[in-house]
């Protein structure tokens, strides 16, 4: 076969030299050795078995190609297009900041192969379907709007929020955007629908497609801001990741609005809000993080935040969640082209939501819900957190105390809180961007009596800090603090002094008073976050 | 590949196995050809993925039948390219979905679990338990099973107090190279639990620890379990020279005070893995963290007052908890980390801790004599870990940024094993790393009743031929 210039996977060059081969992104279980909810990440890797298939064997077949000890072929097109790119390897990958970027040389990899030639005949027909149709489906694109029926003309075509479908919820789960709709009204925002929608492109760029992705994205970008749209919401991650990452990148510019999932938008706006909703039985259920608003958007307390606003509803989550969740396996073009295989990975997140007794495994994706729905033929309900609400709960809002009061209390984490909301310099050298969870725990049975956040929104002597409830979404850092120890750090009149409690703490744990941190990243990259002052002037390192 | 060849091999594996786990695919065989070495060996002929004990003796038998070679490979994280095929069309054992816990014998506090069950799992399935194991796996027991550690003398977590991970071995169920199926330590009696290693006979458990998979593919192997610590304590101690933190490390092994200790040796080491640490001491030159673990919190206070009088004896003082909680909450997390520093090249080997300096000041000198102390596209740690009595791990890993480096990281890697073997040190993993240093230096005896053994166990030399030149 021709030679193949690899001038996208060699701009990684650097990855392929970097990665150690130590075999986490695939073998890694860090539930017990590090805290962290990671079991085998590499969820195609778990179906197919080989290490081919895995972030460490695919860079070592890079390399192969890369120095043409391994020839282009049809065995090695296949290969390329069996990564969902879903990004466990790269959460679990600690060796360089981020970790090493196998999905981002997976899409390269594939850019490359497509502008040489080689082409997969499925993958064509979606092209053409997209071309001509504006959606990968091949299904009408004059019948894109029509499940919305009558409801259609009470949607404005203009307004500042624009709720963009998407082609899978507007040909395959309906029931997702008209759950989206039914909530935008609800809660009285003004939005509009775009008549003339078309597919965002993901698929392209996720088959390797750039150009024709870009012309979806110089379309739609064009056509949203010649509307002067503010606010673009979107209830497939796909899409919305694609607006959001993809478009900046492939357009070389700023958007010009803002662009939000509806978990988001709902957690935001319910956030000060007395409403709580209702489910009409007590379920088990079990949340599953979509790839694309997960690991690739950071978005991961939104979700879990609207399910526990629902009474009588237990969330109990699987044992691979947040950025290490199992992907459902139809990401990065993999349904499309291998569609035994995206079952196959689905079948084990099933059992994932099996194994915790849920009876109700919600999502907040389209492509997820579809692949995951397909898979589970054994009385396991899968639904989109939208459709959830609008199925399952009391249809009207009910006016009553938020269940968020009750954390309002004048306990020790919340006085804790509120000391370190007057003493921002505590914070002082760390980096914006910095965010890092408090769990204020009970001293003897250890359960977490208060959770919340800390956000560095400016850096300084005095830096801008948010607190809120709560989880942060990817945190750096997890301080876990007893009661009687936070009793006392907020006695301390500044930071020297707080420091020197905070180190005693840590280094001298009793088993009343104690100071305990999980890391979520290396120390490495901590001390280039600017953490290292802190934990210096405490005595931990 | 000879296709002719394997194809009826290949039709008969399939049947053993099941055709989902048989591969001769090239992209899969290239990516079994390295292992976390920067060593490339031969591309295996065919991957296989068995699952239980039967089908590796039926694969084994097969393989006599047909002449194939047979490599065992576990995590394939072994850095010393010692499951990396010598010879051309190997059949390459993936031994990870071997991966179940057998099971737990409370009466006798053992676990029985598959060759391929990576440590970080057993782990995990252990503390659910409320039990820990004694050596809780090399420093990459993520990926690390425990058929490839105790094939390769693996050291690691929990080597202070345990020893190494041949030592937490009760009995190991092992397929020899023809196909017979061998239960060792107690399990010679069908009717006796495995309890007891040294029972009986001679320990033919040891036979096969450290063999480098050249004597049997383990299938099973029985460990000791403990129950998880009530006490615990965390302390890092710097020192102002390497000699006096060896010397109260020695001490402190020699009391078997801890469960972990850990020296970083120089302060080179104690800059790259804690920069502020070593701009707030700069005196400090080497750094101890040591981890207690006790069944009491009474006993764990009471050996930290010695620890702490051992370490003030020496000239050491306490500078936090820092480093010794973390290395114990990122147990398979501390290494990797590093490579951002560019690709890793190891040196790892044992010596008595009294010998630990002199490799210090060796080291120093070779980096000297090639430039590396002022080139920083070539860089290093050195540390050593608390083995089992009074001797320890010599790490120095080199890591080399620009690739275009590489003659100058040759020639100080290759100085660096020379020095390690003229100065008693004597590697745990052989391979690829060592081979070439080690062999020439084996006692004949020594190296002859090896080879007889290899003979008479592995008639057709069907196990990873060409391992220690046999
Ligand atoms: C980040 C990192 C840190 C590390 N830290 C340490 C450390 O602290 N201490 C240490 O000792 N090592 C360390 N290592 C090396 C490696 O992790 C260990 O040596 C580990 O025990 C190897 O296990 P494995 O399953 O990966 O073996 P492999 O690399 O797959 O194989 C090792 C050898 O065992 C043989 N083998 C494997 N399984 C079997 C079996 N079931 N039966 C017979 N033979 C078998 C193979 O043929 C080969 O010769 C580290 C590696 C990494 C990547
Ligand atoms: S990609 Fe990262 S986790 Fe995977 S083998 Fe390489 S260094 Fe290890
Ligand atoms: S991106 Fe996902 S599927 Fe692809 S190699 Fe990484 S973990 Fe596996």
């Amino acid at each position: 076969m021709a030679k193949v210039e690899f001038s996208n996977v060699k701009k990684f060059e650097n990855f392929l030299y970097l990665c150690g081969k130590c075999g986490d992104c695939s073998l890694a279980v860090k539930i017990a050795t590090s805290k962290s909810p990671l079991s085998h990440p590499c969820a195609v890797k778990n179906v197919l078995g080989y290490e081919a298939y895995d972030a460490r064997g695919r860079l070592i077949i890079l390399k192969n190609l890369l120095s043409d000890k391994l020839e282009v072929n049809e065995e090695v097109l296949d290969w390329a297009y069996t990564c969902t790119t879903c990004g466990a390897c790269r959460e679990t990958c600690l060796a360089v900041e981020g970790g090493i970027d196998t999905p981002s040389i997976m899409e390269a990899l594939r850019r490359d192969l497509v502008s040489q030639g080689f082409r997969f005949e499925k993958h064509l027909s979606i092209l053409e379907n997209i071309k001509n149709l504006d959606n990968p489906y091949g299904e009408p694109k004059e019948e894109r709007l029509s499940f919305l029926g009558e409801e259609l003309s009470n949607i404005p075509e203009k307004a500042d929020i624009v709720y963009f479908i998407g082609c899978t919820s507007s040909y395959r789960t309906k029931e997702i955007a008209l759950a989206a709709i039914k909530f935008l009204k609800q809660f009285k925002k003004e939005f509009a629908v775009l008549r003339d929608e078309t597919c965002c492109g993901s698929i392209l760029l996720r088959y390797g497609y750039v150009n024709e992705a870009k012309e979806q994205a110089e379309r739609l970008v064009k056509k949203l801001n010649e509307m002067n749209v503010k606010t673009v919401i979107f209830t497939c991650p796909g899409c919305y990741r694609t607006f959001k990452k993809d478009y900046p990148e492939i357009l070389g510019r700023d958007l010009g609005f803002e662009t939000l999932h509806l978990v988001e938008f709902l957690d935001t706006y319910l956030k000060d809000k007395n409403i709580v909703f209702e489910a009409k039985n007590d379920e088990i259920v079990t949340y599953h993080d979509p790839c694309h608003l997960g690991r690739h958007l950071d978005v991961y307390e939104a979700p879990r935040n609207i399910i526990k606003r629902i009474k009588d509803i237990k969330l109990i989550e699987m044992e691979t969640i947040k950025n290490f969740a199992h992907c459902c396996g139809a990401g990065g073009g993999v349904k499309s082209t291998f569609p035994d295989l995206a079952l196959k990975v689905a079948r084990n997140r099933i059992d994932e939501a099996l194994e915790v007794n849920a009876s109700i495994l919600l999502s907040a994706c389209p492509f997820c819900k579809l692949n995951l729905k397909q898979a589970a033929d054994n009385g396991l309900k899968v639904l989109d957190i939208a459709e959830f609400l609008v199925e399952t709960q009391v249809h009207e809002v009910v006016e009553v105390a938020p269940k968020t009061v009750e954390v309002v209390e004048i306990s020790p984490g919340k006085r804790l809180m509120d000391y370190l909301n007057g003493h921002v310099e505590i914070f002082k050298g760390l980096r914006v961007g910095c965010k890092f969870n408090y769990e204020i725990v009970d001293w003897k049975t250890q359960e977490p009596k208060l959770k919340f956040y800390v956000m560095v929104l400016e850096s300084g002597e005095r830096p801008k800090i948010k607190i809120s409830m709560g989880a942060a979404d990817n945190p750096d850092v997890t301080i876990i603090i007893s009661e009687p120890a936070a009793e006392k750090l907020v006695k301390c009149e500044e930071r020297s002094e707080y420091a020197e409690a905070f180190g005693n703490f840590f280094n001298e744990p009793t088993e009343e008073e104690f100071i305990d941190v999980i890391l979520h990243r290396s120390t490495k990259e901590l001390m280039r976050m600017g953490y290292g002052e802190f934990a210096r002037e405490a005595g931990l390192i | 590949m000879n296709e002719d060849v394997m194809r009826p091999v290949v039709e008969e594996l399939e049947s053993i196995v099941g055709s989902e786990n048989v591969s001769s695919s090239k992209i899969i065989r290239l990516s079994y050809s390295e292992d976390a070495s920067p060593f490339h060996a031969r591309i295996p002929g065919l991957i296989v993925r068995p699952t239980e004990t039967l089908e590796v003796s039926q694969i084994l038998r097969l393989a006599n039948e047909y002449l194939v070679p047979v490599v065992p490979a576990g995590g394939r994280s072994g850095i010393c390219g010692a499951c990396l095929p010598r010879v051309p069309n190997a059949i390459v054992l993936d031994l990870t979905r071997m991966d179940n816990i057998v099971e737990i014998d409370e009466d006798s506090q053992t676990v029985t679990v598959q060759a391929g069950l990576r440590w970080a799992e057993l782990i995990y399935k252990l503390s659910k338990l409320g039990y820990k194991v004694g050596f809780r796996g090399p420093f990459g027991g993520n990926a690390g099973t425990v058929g490839g550690s105790l094939s390769s003398n693996s050291v690691g977590c929990g080597s202070a107090k345990w020893g190494s991970s041949g030592d937490s071995v009760v009995s190991l169920e092992v397929v020899l190279p023809t196909g017979e199926i061998l239960r060792t330590g107690s399990g010679w009696n069908p009717l006796a639990k495995k309890f007891a290693r040294y029972a009986t006979f001679n320990d033919l458990t040891g036979l096969f620890i450290g063999d480098h998979g050249i004597l049997g593919v383990k299938t099973e192997a029985t460990l000791k379990i403990y129950p998880l610590p009530e006490g615990k304590v965390f302390g890092d101690f710097g020192f102002n020279s390497i000699e006096a933190a060896s010397k109260a490390m020695y001490e402190i092994q020699k009391k078997k005070l801890a469960e972990e200790l850990v020296l970083m040796a120089d302060r080179h080491t104690v800059s790259s893995y804690a920069p502020q640490l070593a701009e707030k001491y700069p005196e400090v030159e080497s750094v101890l963290a040591v981890i207690i673990e006790e069944a009491s919190e009474e006993i764990a206070e009471a050996k930290k007052k010695l620890l702490e009088k051992i370490v003030r004896e020496h000239g050491g003082f306490f500078i936090g908890t820092f480093f010794s909680r973390l290395h114990w909450s990122e147990m398979f997390n501390v290494v990797q980390p590093l490579f951002e520093e560019g690709y890793w090249y190891n040196t790892c080997h044992l010596r008595p801790i009294t010998m630990f300096p002199e490799l210090i000041r060796k080291a120093h000198e070779i980096f000297k004599k090639h430039g590396v102390d002022k080139n920083p596209e070539i860089t290093w740690v050195a540390s050593g870990l608390g083995i089992d009595r009074c001797h320890c791990t010599g790490w120095i890993t080199l890591f080399l940024k620009n690739p275009e480096k590489k003659h100058i990281l040759e020639k100080v890697w290759s100085d660096l094993r020379k020095v390690i073997i003229e100065t008693g040190g004597v590697p745990y993993w052989t391979g690829l790393l060592w081979e070439e240093y080690v062999l020439p230096r084996v006692h004949y005896g020594f190296f002859d009743l090896l080879k007889k053994i290899k003979r008479t166990l592995d008639p057709n030399n069907i196990l990873h031929p060409l391992v220690f030149g046999l």
